[in-house]
C-alpha cells in the first residue's frame, strides 16, 4: 500500500500512527527516495475524488502533514511555488479541506520566504473563495487559516498594505471575513492580527467597520470552561480587545459615544471595562481628538465620581479624567483649558453647599487632575482657590469651613506629590494664595471651639501639608506654622473629646521633615522652657516630654534632641530633682535610641553615642554605688547601655568591658548591693559580644547571681531579674561542652537543685538554667535530661512547679540574636516534642490531686508555641485542652485563657478537630462565659470562641444548641464588663444568623 | 438610580465628631509612650505575678459594674448602615446620642428599665423611615439584656408619617408580623451586617 493509502486508514482511529506515516514521507521525500512528483500522482485519485468530500480533504491533511515534517531546503523554489500554486489552484475549486490546506501553506513558507505577488495570491485566494469564515463549522479549520492570515500581516506588512491600498473592495471584505467568530482561541489571534491594519493602515474610510467589527464583542462575557486546556481566560481577551478598541484615532467618533453609553449599564463589571478601555483610548489617541471628547467625558465619567456607586469604579474615572488631563498638557493651552473650564465651574458649584458628598468628591476630582502635572495644578488653583477663599470668609458655619479646608487639603496634597516626581516646580499660583491659607489655618487651629475636632484636624493636616509642599511657603510663613504646632503640642491640655495632641505632634514631626531648621530653632527651645530642671510640685512634664521624644523620630533633628536630652537630665541630676523625673527624661533618651533615627555608620548606631551618652551613665552608676540609685533608675540605664552598646564592634566592646569589670565585680560581690544593681548588670552582660568576656569573671559572676537566687526571700524584687541574669549567662557564656562541670562548679547543677525536697527558690533557679539551655540547643542530652527532671516533678509536687512551666517558653528580650544569644530556630519544636506527649501520657494516669498539675503546666507550655507547631498535635490536645476549661482556681485563669486561645485558632484553622466534641466544647464554652467565677478576659475570650462555632463547624452540628446558646446568652448581655457584653452582643448575633440560613434553605 | 433616593445629598458627620466612649470618659488613665520601654514580662520566680494575671487580678478586684449606658446604646446602634445610602446611621445624624434615654424602673420592686431611642430621618418624607425603626429595634432587642422595654420613636417634628410609624414600631405583634415578611428581614439584616 502507498503512503497515502496509509494514512487515509489510519487517520481516523490512530491521529499518532497517521503523523508516523506522514514523517516517513517526508523522510523519503528528503532523501531522494520518494520524488515530490510521485507523491503528487499518488494523490490524484484521493484528492479528486468526486464522491467523498472527507477523503479529499484527508488527502490535503496528508499533504499539510508531509510538508510539516520536512526540513529547511528539502524543497527547491520552483517545487516550493508549483506547490502553492497547487493548493492555492485547489481552493478556488474546492473548498474541502480548506484548513488543511492553510496548514499545508504555512509549511510551505516556513521552507522559504515568499515573494510579494506570492503573498498577495494567497491572501487573495482565501478572502475572495473562503468568505465569510463562519462557513466552516470545525474551529479547527477556521484556527489555520486565521494563524495563516496572521503570518501573512506578521511578516508581510508592506505586501498586504498594497493590497489595500489597490483596491478598495478589499478592505471591506478583509473585515467582514471574520464576522461571526465565536471561538476565543480563533478571537485571540484575530483581535492581535487586525492590529496591524488599525495601526499601520489607512483605514479612515472604513473606520466604522473595521471599529464595528471589534466592538461588536464588548463588553467580554466569556467564562473559560472548568479545566479549560488552552488556558484563555477572559482577562486575555478583554486586554486585545482594549488594544484593538485604542488603536486608531479614527476610532474615535464611534468610541466614545458607544462606550459611554455603556457606562450607563447595570452590570459593575461592564463599566470596570468601560473605564479601562476609556483609559486605553485617551492614551492610544492624538490629543487632537482627545481634545474634541474631553468635556463629553468629563460630563459622563464624573457621575461615577460624585454618586459612587463602586469606590474602585470611582478610582478608575479619577485616573481616566487625569489621564486626558495629562495628554492635553502636552499640546496648546486651549485644550487643557477648554477641558477644565467645566470642572472648575461645577466643582466650584458643588463648594457652595460644602460639606457634602459632592463636595468631598471634587476634592478628589480636583486632586487627581492636580496631580498629573504643574499645569493643570497651576489651572486648578487659579480657578478654585478665589471661589474657595470667599466662600471660606463669607461663611460662619465651621462644618462648612471645615469642608472647604479639605478640599485645599486635597489640591496641597497634589503639590506634595508632583514634589516628588517632578523636580521642575511651578508654584507660583499656590504660593500668592498660600499665605491666606496658612492665615485660616493657623486662625482655625487657635481660635476656633477646641471641640470642633474635625476643623482643628482639617486645619493641622493643611497647615502640615503646606509646610510639605517644596517651596510655597516663605521661611515666615513655616515659621508660624511650626509655631502654631508646637504651641498645641505644650499647652493643650484636653483630656478626651479635643485632645488633638497626638495628631499635632505627628503633623510637628512632618514638618521636621521639610524645615528641620524651623523646628529646631523654634520648637526645641520652646520644648526647653516647658522642661524644668527640678520640676515644681504641682506641674507634671510628662506629656511635654514624651512628645519631645517622639520629634527624634526625624533623623535631621535627632541629634539636637538627644543632646537636650542629655544636657536636661544632668541638670536635673545635678540638682537633685526627683527620682521620678530623673528617670522620665533617661526613658525619654532610651526612646530616642530605641525608636527614633540615629545616625549609623556602616549599617550600625554611630560608636560616638555609646561614648557621649551611655558611657557618663556607667560611670556615674560605678561612682555612686555608695548612695545608691534606685532599681528601676538603673534598669533604664542599663537599657540605655544595652540599646547603644550591643551593635558596637569587638574592639569598643573589649574596652569596655575592662574598663569595667572591676568595679562590677567587686558590686556582684555584695550581696545587698548586688540585688539593688541587678538591672543593671543584666542588661549590660547582655550587649557584650560573648568572645569578649573572660571565662573565669563569668564563672564568678555566675556563681554570685546562683548564689543571690537561692538566698533570696519570696518577697525581694530583683529576684526575677537575677533569673534572668542566670539564663543569659547559661545561654551565650558557658561554654556548651564544660557546661555540666561548670554548673557544678556554681552549685546550680538541675539535678543537685532538684534531689530531695527542693525549695522553691531552687526550682526557680533549675528553670532558669533549663530556659537558658533549651534556647541554646547546644546540649541537647543534658537539656534533655534536665527538662525530663522538671516534668517528672508534675506528679509529686503542688502547683506551683506547673505553674512555672509557662515560664520556660515565654518571650523575654534579654534572650535574643540581637543581644549576641544562642537561640536555635528549632527549641520550641524540640520543646514541645518532648514536654507535651509525655504531658498527654501522664495525664490520662495521673490522680485526682495531681492531673490539674499537667492541665496548667501544658496550657502554660502551648500559650506561647505558634499554631504550626501545635497544628499536627491537635488531636491529642482537644481532650486535655477541654478538661482544662473545667479549672475552677482563682489562680487558673491565665491557664483557661490560654486553652481559650487556642480553641480560637483551632475553630478558626481546622475546626472539623473539633467537631466531634462540639457538645462539650459549647458546654464548656458557654460555662466559662459565667461571671464572677471567670475573669472578664476569660469571659470575654470564651465569647469570641463561641461566636465562632456558628460560622466554622457545620450547621447540623450546631444548630441543636441554638435556643439554648442564644437563651444562655441574655445574661451575658447584662454582664458587668462592657468589653464583655461587647463580646456577648457579637457572639448571639452570630448565634441568631442561624436562624436566617433555615429559612433559606426552605 | 439616584432618584429613586429620598434624599440623594444627606449631611455627613465626620467620624471625628461622632461621640465615642474615649470622649466621655475623660478620666481613664491613658497608657505613656515610654511604658512599652520597660515592658514585664512573667517572672521565673514567682509566675502568679505574670502581667496578664496581675491585670486580671486587678480587674477582679475592682470587679465594679459598668453599667449600660446612653453611650453604649448608641455605638449598639450607629453602626446600623442606611437602606439607601452606604452609611452608618451614626454619621447620617438619623441616631444622636443626646436623643438616647435610659428610664430606669418605675417602680422600686420592677426590674424593667426602658431605652427610649428617638429617629431623625434625613428628610422629613423619607419612605424607609419605618424600615430604620425596625432595624434599630430588632437590633436592641437582640443586643440588650431582658431587663430592658425597648422604645423606637420617630423625633417629633421631623417626620410627615410620625404618628403612623411610631404606632407601627410600638405595637409588638406588627413588629413581630413584619418580621416574618421575608425581603423585610432581608433589608433589615442587610442594615445590621455593618454592626460589630
Amino acid at each position: 500500500m502507498s503512503d497515502i493509502e496509509l494514512y487515509l486508514f489510519e487517520v481516523d482511529k490512530n491521529k499518532a500512527e497517521a503523523h508516523d506515516i506522514a514523517e516517513k514521507s517526508a523522510s523519503r521525500l528528503e532523501a531522494k527516495k520518494l520524488k515530490l512528483i510521485d507523491l503528487i500522482t499518488s494523490l490524484e485519485p484521493y484528492i479528486n475524488n468526486k464522491d467523498d468530500g472527507s477523503i479529499r480533504a484527508k488527502s490535503v491533511g496528508y499533504l499539510a502533514d508531509v510538508l510539516a515534517f520536512l526540513p529547511l531546503k528539502a524543497l527547491s523554489g520552483q517545487e516550493r511555488r508549483l506547490l502553492c500554486d497547487f493548493i492555492l489552484g485547489r481552493i478556488e475549486g474546492d473548498l474541502e479541506g480548506v484548513g488543511a490546506s492553510a496548514r499545508a501553506l504555512v509549511a510551505l513558507e516556513g521552507l522559504g520566504k515568499w515573494d510579494v505577488e506570492t503573498v498577495q495570491r494567497v491572501m487573495r485566494t482565501f478572502i475572495d473563495n473562503t468568505h465569510p469564515l463562519r462557513q466552516f463549522k470545525l474551529q479547527t479549520e477556521r484556527y489555520s487559516i486565521v494563524q495563516l492570515i496572521d503570518l501573512l500581516l506578521a511578516k508581510y506588512r508592506e505586501a498586504s498594505r498594497h493590497l489595500q491600498e489597490a483596491d478598495q473592495e478589499f478592505m471591506p471584505s478583509f473585515i467582514s471575513y471574520f464576522e461571526g467568530e465565536k471561538d476565543p482561541r480563533n478571537l485571540m489571534i484575530i483581535f492581535s492580527l487586525l492590529q496591524v491594519p488599525m495601526t499601520e493602515w489607512d483605514v479612515h474610510a472604513n473606520a466604522q467597520d473595521l471599529f464595528d467589527s471589534v466592538f461588536n464583542y464588548f463588553p467580554i462575557t466569556f467564562k473559560p470552561p472548568p479545566d479549560d486546556p488552552y488556558g484563555i481566560t477572559a482577562q486575555d481577551l478583554k486586554d486585545r480587545l482594549r488594544d484593538c478598541i485604542a488603536a486608531n484615532s479614527d476610532f474615535a467618533p464611534y468610541a466614545f459615544p458607544q462606550l459611554l453609553d455603556k457606562l450607563d449599564s447595570t452590570s459593575m463589571n461592564t463599566k470596570r471595562d468601560v473605564l479601562q478601555a476609556i483609559q486605553a483610548c485617551v492614551l492610544g489617541y492624538e490629543p487632537n481628538t482627545i481634545n474634541l471628547y474631553s468635556v463629553t467625558l468629563w460630563d459622563a465619567l464624573k457621575f461615577e465620581i460624585l454618586n459612587v456607586q463602586e469606590e474602585d469604579l470611582a478610582v478608575e474615572s479619577l485616573k481616566s479624567l487625569a489621564l486626558i488631563a495629562a495628554r492635553l498638557t502636552d499640546s496648546a493651552d486651549g485644550p487643557l483649558n477648554a477641558y477644565l473650564r467645566p470642572v472648575i465651574k461645577e466643582c466650584n458649584e458643588h463648594l457652595e453647599d460644602a460639606p457634602t458628598k459632592q463636595s468631598e468628591a471634587s476634592g478628589r476630582i480636583l486632586h487627581a487632575i492636580a496631580v498629573s502635572g504643574y499645569t493643570a495644578a497651576d489651572k486648578v488653583v487659579k480657578g478654585i482657590l478665589p471661589t474657595l477663599f470667599s466662600l471660606y470668609n463669607g461663611s460662619q458655619s465651621i462644618t462648612k469651613r471645615r469642608g472647604l479646608l479639605e478640599v485645599l487639603n486635597e489640591i496641597v496634597a497634589a503639590y506634595i506629590e508632583l514634589g516628588a516626581s517632578q523636580p521642575e516646580a511651578k508654584i507660583e499660583a499656590l504660593q500668592a494664595s498660600a499665605g491666606d491659607a496658612v492665615d485660616a489655618m493657623i486662625r482655625a487651629l487657635v481660635s476656633a471651639p477646641k471641640a470642633e475636632v474635625s476643623f482643628r484636624l482639617a486645619s493641622l493636616k493643611g497647615l502640615a501639608q503646606l509646610v510639605s509642599a517644596h517651596g510655597v511657603l516663605s521661611e515666615k510663613e513655616s515659621g508660624r506654622a511650626v509655631d502654631t504646632v508646637t504651641d498645641i503640642v505644650l499647652h493643650e491640655q484636653l483630656e478626651g473629646h479635643g485632645n488633638i495632641r497626638a495628631q499635632a505632634i505627628k503633623a510637628l514631626t512632618d514638618m521636621a521633615h521639610s524645615v528641620p531648621h524651623a523646628v529646631r530653632d523654634r520648637s526645641l527651645p520652646a520644648f526647653m522652657v516647658e522642661l524644668p530642671d527640678v520640676p515644681a510640685e504641682a506641674s507634671s512634664p510628662g506629656p511635654v516630654l514624651e512628645a519631645f521624644a517622639q520629634l527624634s523620630t526625624e533623623r535631621q533633628i535627632f541629634d539636637t534632641v538627644a543632646l537636650r536630652l542629655k544636657n536636661k537630665y544632668n541638670s536635673a541630676r545635678h540638682q537633685g530633682a526627683p527620682q521620678d523625673y530623673q528617670r522620665s527624661l533617661l526613658l525619654a533618651l532610651l526612646y530616642t535610641f530605641t525608636f527614633g533615627t540615629p545616625t549609623q555608620e556602616d549599617g550600625i548606631t554611630r560608636a560616638a553615642y555609646f561614648t557621649e551618652y551611655a558611657a557618663p551613665l556607667v560611670t556615674d552608676v560605678a561612682s555612686s554605688s555608695e548612695h545608691q540609685s534606685d532599681s528601676s533608675t538603673l534598669e533604664i540605664v542599663g537599657r540605655i547601655v544595652n540599646v547603644l552598646l550591643r551593635p558596637q564592634g569587638i574592639h569598643l566592646q573589649s574596652t569596655v568591658y575592662n574598663h569595667n569589670v572591676q568595679w562590677l565585680a567587686s558590686a556582684v560581690k555584695d550581696t545587698s548591693q548586688a540585688m539593688n544593681l541587678a538591672p543593671f548588670t543584666l542588661h549590660y552582660y547582655a550587649a557584650l559580644r560573648p568572645e569578649v568576656a573572660d571565662a573565669e569573671d563569668i564563672v564568678f559572676v555566675l556563681k554570685a547571681q546562683a548564689d543571690l537566687a537561692l538566698n533570696a526571700t519570696p518577697a525581694s524584687k530583683g529576684a526575677d531579674t537575677v533569673l534572668r541574669h542566670i539564663s543569659l549567662l547559661v545561654n551565650k557564656f558557658i561554654n556548651p561542652k564544660t557546661m555540666q562541670a561548670t554548673l557544678e562548679a556554681s552549685d546550680i547543677e538541675v539535678g543537685a537543685l532538684l534531689s530531695g525536697i527542693p525549695s522553691p527558690q531552687a526550682i526557680s533557679v533549675a528553670f532558669a538554667v533549663v530556659k537558658g539551655l533549651l534556647i541554646q540547643g547546644k546540649t541537647g542530652a543534658l537539656a534533655t535530661k534536665y527538662l525530663q527532671a522538671l516534668l517528672d516533678l508534675l506528679s509529686t509536687q503542688g502547683r506551683g512547679i506547673a505553674q512555672r512551666f509557662a515560664t520556660l517558653l515565654t518571650p523575654d528580650d534579654i534572650l535574643s540574636k540581637e543581644n549576641h544569644c544562642l537561640v536555635s530556630g528549632l527549641y520550641k519544636q524540640k520543646i514541645f516534642n518532648q514536654a507535651v506527649p509525655f504531658m498527654t501520657a501522664a495525664v490520662r494516669t495521673a490522680d485526682a490531686t495531681s492531673k490539674p498539675n499537667y492541665f496548667i503546666a501544658l496550657s502554660g507550655i502551648l500559650r506561647w508555641l505558634p499554631y504550626s507547631v501545635i497544628e499536627a498535635s491537635l488531636p491529642s490536645l482537644v481532650a486535655p485542652l477541654l478538661q482544662t476549661l473545667d479549672l475552677t482556681e482563682s489562680t487558673d485563669q491565665s491557664v483557661k485563657a490560654s486553652a481559650l486561645v487556642i480553641f480560637e485558632s483551632v475553630l478558626m484553622h481546622d475546626s472539623t478537630i473539633v467537631a466531634e466534641h462540639t457538645a462539650s466544647l459549647v458546654t464548656r464554652l458557654l460555662n466559662c462565659t459565667a461571671g464572677p467565677t471567670n475573669h472578664a478576659s476569660v469571659r470575654a475570650k470564651a465569647l469570641q470562641c463561641l461566636a465562632l462555632a456558628p460560622r466554622q463547624l457545620k450547621r447540623e452540628a450546631v444548630v441543636p444548641y441554638r435556643r439554648q446558646v442564644v437563651k444562655r446568652l441574655q445574661a451575658c448581655l447584662d454582664d458587668a464588663k462592657r468589653s464583655v457584653r461587647t463580646e456577648a452582643v457579637k457572639c448571639r448575633t452570630a448565634w441568631l444568623g442561624l436562624d436566617e440560613g433555615n429559612e433559606d434553605d426552605e | 438610580m439616584e432618584a429613586d433616593k429620598d434624599n440623594a445629598n444627606p449631611t455627613i458627620i465626620n467620624p471625628s465628631d461622632l461621640p465615642s466612649r474615649r470622649r466621655s470618659a475623660p478620666t481613664a488613665k491613658r497608657p505613656g509612650i515610654f511604658d512599652a520601654l520597660a515592658p514585664a514580662y512573667p517572672s521565673l520566680a514567682d509566675p502568679l505575678s505574670s502581667p496578664e494575671a496581675s491585670s486580671d487580678s486587678a480587674s477582679s478586684s475592682d470587679e465594679e459594674r459598668e453599667e449600660i449606658d446612653e453611650q453604649e446604646v448608641y455605638d449598639l446602634i450607629s453602626t446600623i448602615s442606611d437602606p439607601e445610602h452606604p452609611l452608618s446611621l451614626g454619621s447620617l445624624g438619623v441616631v444622636k446620642l443626646d436623643d438616647i434615654l435610659i428610664l430606669p424602673p418605675t417602680s422600686p420592686r420592677s426590674r424593667i428599665s426602658t431605652v427610649r431611642v428617638l429617629i431623625t430621618p434625613t428628610t422629613s418624607a423619607c419612605s424607609l423611615t419605618t424600615v430604620i425603626g425596625l432595624g434599630v429595634k430588632v437590633r436592641l432587642v437582640n443586643a440588650l439584656p431582658p431587663r430592658f422595654r425597648v422604645d423606637v420613636r420617630i423625633k417629633e417634628g421631623t417626620s410627615r408619617t410620625a404618628d403612623e410609624v411610631n404606632k407601627q414600631l410600638g405595637d409588638k405583634e406588627r413588629v413581630a408580623a413584619a418580621m416574618e415578611n421575608r425581603s423585610l428581614v432581608n433589608v433589615v439584616n442587610t442594615m445590621l451586617a455593618t454592626c460589630e
